[in-house]
């Protein structure tokens, strides 16, 4: 069966929302925008559109394969949609966990999030390099269980474009009942901030539940508003740097490792590991932050 | 090719309606915003001391236990580095210079005009 590709008739309208949001910016004086950084953003944008091309027909040549040795049929129906676009959500949440939690996957994904504003124009800062660091394999135990590949693709790219509108800071708090199961501007400004307390939580695509299942859930608070980008901000807007500092990263710290061990750790490790526990991790800024409070509150 | 081109545009479009719109801001810092910056992106960091850049884009803080931090410009947001205990910082013609030795950023440079007095004997 025959489907379009939700991302590329999303395009235009993602331009205007893009617009749109500007305007009212400047009009209510919500959120930011800085003409460097959205001009890296959709630089980023465009660039992984361009990666995706050239690495796409190979990723669809391996699903294909893969579902030859599917363990069951599965034709177009409502019900196996909904499975499908279910399943490629829960596929991408423990993407997306892993993105944040190995600096292989990491080095990937951090162009997404090397951003310091949280606007639309940041939804588009997407990967280069993830045909490299394999992110595919996560989607390919659908093709296992027997979904079609064009169902899968066309799930995947709807719950890409679902993913669009919550990058902004236009939208405050939607309905309870909408956020108790939905991933939401305000869930998602939680995942892109790297105030302790939020770092590396809300990894969900389109249905939060995943987090709340997994542990990985936290609510935005007013009393700490998000601080956005990531932990040692680029010291450039440099679109191209974005897309390779982290690969760079790696290749520096493979060449100096001194063991099998710290190599293991420098390429599998959380992002900021060193050796003997030195290094800036997520989980050790948590550890510092509740240990500075801690202090604030006895004094 | 076609598609390609118009993204291209609309990337150009849209960058150029940022500029128009005036999303262009070089924002200057005060103490208290300097503060902000600095604890907000270091954990743990609880500023005691602060010097603000000549020009007001930038800033040199220590907190109470010694640490010390530097908060320079990146467009209309700001970069914080922890400044490393051993890292070399020199002082020539009212600019601070601070070895960080990251790639893209070896030098970091802040302009001062006198060097403060908490940080006399930080630095050999």
């Amino acid at each position: 069966m025959n489907v379009p590709d939700p991302v590329a008739i999303a395009v235009p309208a993602f331009v205007v929302l893009v617009f749109v949001e500007m305007w009212l910016t400047r009009r209510r004086g919500i959120g930011r925008y800085d003409w460097r950084d959205s001009g890296a953003s959709l630089t980023l944008g465009l660039g992984s559109t361009i990666a995706g091309g050239v690495t796409g027909a190979t990723v669809l040549a391996l699903s294909l394969w893969v579902h030859q040795f599917r363990l069951f049929d599965i034709g177009w129906s409502i019900p196996a949609f909904l499975a499908a676009f279910i399943l490629d959500d829960l596929a991408y949440y423990w993407f997306h966990r892993t993105a944040h939690r190995v600096r292989w996957f990491w080095a990937s994904h951090v162009i997404h999030h090397s951003s310091q504003h949280y606007n639309l124009t940041t939804a588009l800062r997407q990967t280069w390099t993830g045909f490299f660091s394999l992110s595919f394999l996560f989607r390919l135990p659908l093709f296992v269980i027997g979904f079609p590949v064009e169902m899968v693709f066309f799930a995947a790219g709807l719950n890409l474009v679902y993913q669009f509108w919550i990058h902004t800071e236009h939208i405050g708090r939607m309905p309870r009942w909408f956020g108790a199961v939905m991933n939401t501007p305000s869930h998602h400004r939680v995942h892109h901030a790297v105030n302790p307390r939020y770092l590396d939580r809300n990894y969900a695509g389109v249905f939060i539940t995943w987090d709340k299942l997994f542990g990985t859930f936290e609510p935005e608070r007013a009393d700490d508003r998000p601080r956005y980008g990531i932990v040692k901000a680029l010291p450039t807007l440099n679109p191209f740097w974005a897309a390779i500092h982290e690969w760079a990263g790696i290749a520096r710290d493979v060449r100096a490792a001194r063991s099998p061990k710290e190599l293991a750790g420098r390429l599998f490790g959380p992002p900021g590991w060193q050796p003997d526990s030195a290094g800036e991790t997520s989980d050790a800024i948590r550890r510092a932050w509740l240990a500075g409070a801690t202090e604030k509150q006895e004094a | 090719m076609v598609t390609l081109l118009l993204s291209a545009v609309a990337i150009a479009m849209l960058t150029g309606l940022a500029w128009a719109m005036g999303f262009r801001s070089d924002p200057m810092l005060d103490e208290a915003a300097a503060i902000a910056e600095a604890e907000g992106r270091i954990a743990g960091f609880r500023a005691a001391f602060v010097q603000l850049a000549e020009d007001g884009r930038g800033a040199l803080l220590r907190d109470s236990a010694g640490r010390l931090a530097i908060i320079m410009p990146l467009g209309d947001s700001w970069l914080v580095r922890r400044i490393p205990a051993d890292a070399q910082v020199r002082h020539t013609q009212g600019v601070l210079h601070v070895a960080l030795n990251e790639p893209l950023l070896r030098d970091a440079r802040l302009p001062l005009s006198r060097m403060p007095g908490w940080l006399e004997g930080h630095f050999a």
